[in-house]
């Protein structure tokens, strides 16, 4: 690098041009040009910075062979047109030189690239980690979704309540054997947990007049002591629909909505005549099973049918209590324990996992629904 | 509730249905089957077998050798019962049969081969300490299935009935069921009549809670084994077989549906009855020995003078059935359900008498019930009627409801064919009456669910099948509702605090007291009455609680970097939404190059960037809380208000309670009631510089008790608005900085609205801002 400079000496007090064939100095007047030392020296760059520092020296707009041209000026006329041709031939000439030798470089540089991997492509990547939602919260949004697309209207009331809301109102008396269905924990405050979220209906409907569509999860409480199938806090969400004439037939033309996008397009459901005080009919809802297709298997217990909640019509009772006249409105119900769904969607064996909050079983469902 | 199909079917013709078809019809119908099952699916191979010889045993006196015919072959079989004789018909299980986990084989017995083993009553669950081996009753042919002559290998089918069905807890009223659903006609046992005698027995109701008290008194009664097929029936209907009376009032109560008792007659000190409320203070000790003190409401049995039982729980001890018995007092009462239920409850006791009273009993059939009941005594336990049929009290018909045609068809949402509903009513026992749009249907005595006219539609409708109902989505109106704001922010948060990094988890509302130190600070705590543990008996005022357990539960398991949020209600004088947080270990596990642990400062600036997320703009103040510790413990203020707290867990606790021994526990808990989740919605127009920025650093050499807050404030302070940000790029103690000393880099960024800045201007701005932070103590770092 260093000789390249100093082979470089051209200068433009001593320039002298002298007119030879390519590679033979020539001289114009003060300034000496040769062509072969420029073209020798470009092939001997090794830094493609130097290349564009030798450019600007010979090409630029003080470089030599541009001095050279200007001074071609006070060369006679008749040698000027010569001279220009062969001016002009060198400016091609180191052009080229600096072009091939910088395609040189550059494929040097690519090679010197390409031989030393910086990235080991198979590394991991310094990854963010991304936290994952618990199960319980996916199917929560995913079964609000279903409901707020059908119309519904989204209501939340208290986990601590009265037992007004949670019982009576729903036509359960205190002395009725229907209480046997709800272990209730009482709280010192006077109130108790919620045992399911109906009591949301009747304050709703305490408010507002019919016609309407609700639903609502949340938490609720049962004293149950934990095992594989039972926990003493589950998340249920119900749904209410009143209006003039609503019928069992649309209570099972929403079963099947909800049952066909949460379990499945190709699922089917069917109802069980069961027994809540605060619907009459009242139902036991199942779908048919995934596996067999409700022709029965081992993993549906050989029935075919997978019970999923419990439903029915608004008991004219519940109507009276908030108001309403069960001559002009009917409706339906429906309530759904969020446990019971996620272990028939994802084959869980044991609920209490849901609460052991293990960081494997969380993050195993990311993503699953949201 | 068990029922033995082979009792059913006395009751019912359906003989021609398979036991799972009889399962399906009953679970379509309203009357949900949990299982089908064998009682005696234990046993094996078992033949019937007739013995045709009997040895000594050559080794013992205690063993006998004896040979049984099973059909095809004859078997040597070693026995202890030594009053085998020959010619007796025996069940036995040849060698390749099995009992419970026990294969049977050939066996040595003290040097006699014996070829199988013989059934004894206690092995066929019949008997309690009944070691002697079973003979059958009659001649049976050997080589016969023995579980098939005995009716041992009929099917029970278990069901669990619904509260409002107290009419379905017997053989009769599931049979009821069966024949309205297939359209035939229910059988009941012909009793024959009872020739009463002249002899009264008082019988005197005081207490209108006793609907009806039907009694009858036998006489030389013989208490003993009741017979096979009755003992049979009971072990299948889940009852241990007592004596001949127990058994058969437990007989007729499963048959019937009726909770009937039987005294001991002799032991009444006074020879009447009289049902009355008791008195303070009196107390009476039961057959399973309890003694209870009663409350006025109880409702008592007495003879006139004390309490023989509590009406409809249990009987009293001392007029209880016992060997020496002879006189029976029989009892078919109704009593008020609700009576009944608040005994049961306040003491606890619940039985199958209890049980069935609290559902509701037919009152209309009690002399019926007292004639069966009579009936057996008599065949099976040799008593003599020796009164007239006492029935005191009475029992109310229904009154008719109307049902309309109309009204069934509009509630199923499908058109039941008109001959229809009669039919199915008719065939559930209900009297139908043509009139108007509809029918007056006056409902039967046992029935006590029927009160409206929707409980004859839910008739109609469960015997006509739902699967006949075509589905047909409703039409619902749109309506302008947003979505609550509880929902909205869980939402919201739940999206932020994922995309952090941080796991969301699921912790129950109720903790233990001793989950955080120091909780019972002034807060308005809630308590469960009646929890499951302690462990669970406090409901939540802080959500970090549980995310604590969390943090231990994966410590243990070697999670030790974690990155946990929890959002939900807490519980004291009223419901709260909260957000919890916790992180602990690495910053970023995932990522290699990234070494960081968690930190205050990383720790703070996520809850720092979810407050921002919420256009909150938070302070955070020096704050003491007995869970935190108190080097680093913040209080976060928003608007003035205190809305949560961020810090580092006390660590003794950390690791005495939740075994985390190593690493700082941050936890923040902030509550979302106090966030507006329009806030960030709310901002109105936006507006920016359009100008470039001008980037200026400067580092401070700061003594360490200087807040960070007073450098920035005074950086404010003192420069103009073309100041726009201000931010922190290294915080450094070590070489070059005096001890007591730390070096801060803040980065100055200058921007204007009007123009692009010049340097000269930034300049004299930094000079300022230099000279104020000088001020505080603190001097510009050589660069």
């Amino acid at each position: 690098m260093e000789s390249a400079k100093l082979a470089f000496k051209v200068g433009r007090k001593s320039a002298k041009i002298e007119q030879v064939n390519g590679g033979v100095p020539v001289s114009i007047g003060m300034t000496d040009l040769d062509v072969q030392n420029i073209i020798d020296q470009i092939k001997q760059v090794s830094d493609i910075n130097e290349l564009q520092e030798l450019k600007a020296r010979f090409l630029g707009r003080q470089g030599a062979l541009t001095t050279a041209m200007k001074k071609i000026r006070e060369v006679s006329p008749d040698r000027r047109k010569d001279l220009g041709k062969t001016l002009n031939l060198y400016k091609q000439s180191i052009e080229d030189a600096l072009d091939e030798q910088r395609r040189k470089l550059l494929e040097e540089q690519r090679k010197r690239r390409e031989a030393f991997r910086r990235y080991d492509i198979t590394m991991p990547g310094a990854s963010r980690e991304i936290g994952a939602l618990h199960i319980i919260s996916q199917v929560q949004e995913e079964v609000q979704e279903i409901f707020l697309s059908m119309g519904f209207e989204l209501a939340v009331g208290p986990e601590m309540e009265t037992a007004y809301y949670n019982f009576e109102a729903l036509n359960t008396p205190e002395w009725h054997p229907s209480r046997d269905m709800h272990d209730t924990f009482y709280l010192s405050n006077g109130m108790l947990l919620r045992t399911h979220t109906s009591p949301v209906q009747i304050r709703v409907m305490e408010e507002r007049k019919p016609p309407l569509a609700i639903f609502s999860p949340g938490r609720c409480y049962r004293k149950d002591t934990p095992d594989a199938t039972h926990l003493p806090m589950f998340y249920q969400i119900e749904a209410l629909y009143v209006d003039k004439n609503v019928s069992v037939a649309h209570l099972k033309g929403t079963l099947e909505v909800l049952a066909k996008r949460l379990f499945g397009q190709d699922r089917e459901i069917r109802l069980r005549p069961s027994y809540f005080p605060f619907t009459e009919p009242s139902f036991e809802v199942y779908v048919s099973c995934g596996i067999c297709h409700s022709s029965g298997c081992r993993s549906c217990g050989g029935t075919g049918w997978l019970e999923i909640l419990g439903a029915g019509m608004v008991h004219p009772n519940v109507f009276r209590s908030v108001g309403y006249d069960p001559g002009e409105w009917s409706g339906f119900a429906l309530g759904m324990g969020l446990e019971r769904t996620i272990m028939l969607k994802y084959d869980l064996e044991d609920i209490r996992e849901l609460m052991r909050n293990d960081r494997r079983f969380i993050k195993a469902f990311r993503g699953v629904v949201l | 509730m068990r029922i033995p199909t082979g009792w059913l079917k006395e009751f019912v013709d359906v003989s021609s249905k398979t036991t799972q078809s009889i399962a399906d019809a009953l679970s379509m119908s309203g009357t949900e089957v949990n299982s089908i099952m064998f009682p005696w699916e234990y046993i094996h191979g078992a033949v019937s077998g007739k013995i045709v010889e009997i040895n000594d045993h050559p080794h013992s006196e205690e063993l006998r050798t004896t040979r049984v015919d099973v059909g095809d072959t004859a078997l040597q079989i070693v026995t202890s019962d030594l009053t085998v004789r020959e010619g007796e018909t025996v069940a036995v299980i040849p060698s390749g049969g099995s009992y419970e986990d026990l294969d049977i084989r050939d066996r040595d017995i003290r040097g006699v081969n014996s070829e199988g083993m013989y059934l004894s009553l206690e092995e066929l669950r019949l008997e309690e300490d009944s070691t002697r081996v079973f003979r059958f009753d009659g001649e049976v042919e050997p080589g016969l299935d023995a579980k098939e002559q005995l009716g041992f290998d009929e099917a029970v089918i278990e069901v669990e009935l619904t509260p409002n069905r107290g009419d379905c807890l017997s053989i009769k009223g599931i049979a009821r069921e069966l024949a309205a659903f297939y359209g035939t006609r229910l059988r009941v046992p012909d009793v024959p009549q009872i020739d009463e005698e002249e002899r009264s027995v008082g019988v005197k109701i005081e207490d209108k809670a006793c609907y009806r008290y039907t009694a009858l008194l036998l006489e030389s009664v013989e208490v003993g084994p009741s017979p096979l097929w009755m003992r049979k029936r009971l072990v299948e209907a889940g009852l241990r077989p007592r004596n001949n009376v127990i058994d058969i009032t437990n007989y007729v109560m499963l048959e019937t549906g009726h909770p009937v008792h039987a005294f001991d007659f002799g032991r009444f000190r006074s020879n009447s009855i009289l049902v009355r409320t008791a008195r303070e203070n009196e107390t009476l000790q039961l057959l399973d020995k309890r003694q209870v003190s009663l409350e006025e409401g109880d409702l008592l049995i007495t003879d006139g003078t004390e309490p023989v039982a509590l009406a409809g729980v249990m009987g009293g001890l001392k007029s209880g059935i016992y060997e020496d018995t002879s006189s029976i007092l029989l009892e078919v009462a109704v009593f008020d359900p609700v009576t009944i239920r608040r005994t049961s409850r306040r003491l606890g006791i619940k039985t199958d008498s209890s049980y069935r009273f609290e559902r509701g009993v037919d009152a209309s059939d009690s002399v019926y019930v007292i004639e069966r009941l009579a009936d057996l005594m008599i065949k099976h336990a040799g008593a003599k009627v020796a009164s007239k049929i006492e029935d005191a009290g009475h029992f109310e018909e229904a009154e008719p409801i109307h049902l309309r045609k109309w009204y069934v068809d509009s509630v199923l949402g499908t058109v039941v064919p008109i001959k229809k509903i009669p039919q199915i009513l008719d065939a559930l026992g209900f009297e139908l009456e043509e009139r108007g749009d509809g029918w007056q249907v006056k409902s039967p005595p046992y029935r006590h669910d029927i009160e409206q006219e929707i409980d004859l539609v839910e008739e109609v409708g469960r015997v006509f099948g739902y699967d006949r109902v075509a589905a047909k989505p409703p039409r619902i109106l749109p309506i302008a509702a947003d979505l609550p704001e509880e929902v909205l922010k869980t939402r919201r948060t739940r999206r932020f605090l994922t995309a952090l990094g941080y796991d969301e988890a699921a912790n129950y509302s109720f903790i233990s007291p001793d989950s955080i130190p120091g909780l019972d600070q002034g807060e308005e705590l809630v308590q469960l009455k009646n929890p499951i543990s302690i462990d669970m008996s406090l409901m939540r005022p802080y959500v970090f609680a549980g995310l604590l357990g969390v943090a231990s539960y994966n410590y243990r398991r070697q999670n030790k970097d974690i990155r946990v949020f929890e959002v939900g209600r807490t519980f004291t004088g009223k419901e709260e939404l909260h957000l919890a947080m916790l992180a602990t270990g690495r910053e970023n596990p995932s990522d290699f190059s990234d070494k960081r642990e968690t930190t205050f400062y990383t720790f703070k600036g996520a809850v720092e960037a979810f407050l921002d997320f919420f256009g909150a703009s938070p302070e955070f103040v020096q704050y003491e809380l007995p869970w935190l510790e108190k080097s680093c413990a913040a209080a976060i203020h928003v608007e003035g208000n205190n809305i949560g707290f961020l810090g580092t867990f006390d660590k003794d606790f950390a690791e005495h309670s939740y075994d985390i021994k190593t690493g700082e526990l941050f936890i923040a808990e902030i509550r979302l009631d106090d966030l507006s989740v329009n806030r960030r919605s709310d901002i109105g127009k936006v507006s920016f510089s359009p100008f470039p920025r001008i980037f200026r650093d400067l580092s401070f050499i700061v003594p360490s008790d200087i807040y960070y807050e007073d450098l920035e404030r005074s950086i404010r302070e003192c420069a103009p608005e073309v100041l726009a940000e201000v931010t922190v790029t290294d915080v450094y103690r070590g070489k070059g900085i005096p001890d007591g000393h730390k070096s801060i880099t803040f980065t100055l960024v200058f921007e204007s609205f009007t123009g692009t800045l010049k340097d000269e201007e930034v300049s004299r701005v930094v000079e300022d801002v230099v000279s104020c932070v000088e001020k505080l103590g603190a001097r510009l770092r050589d660069s």
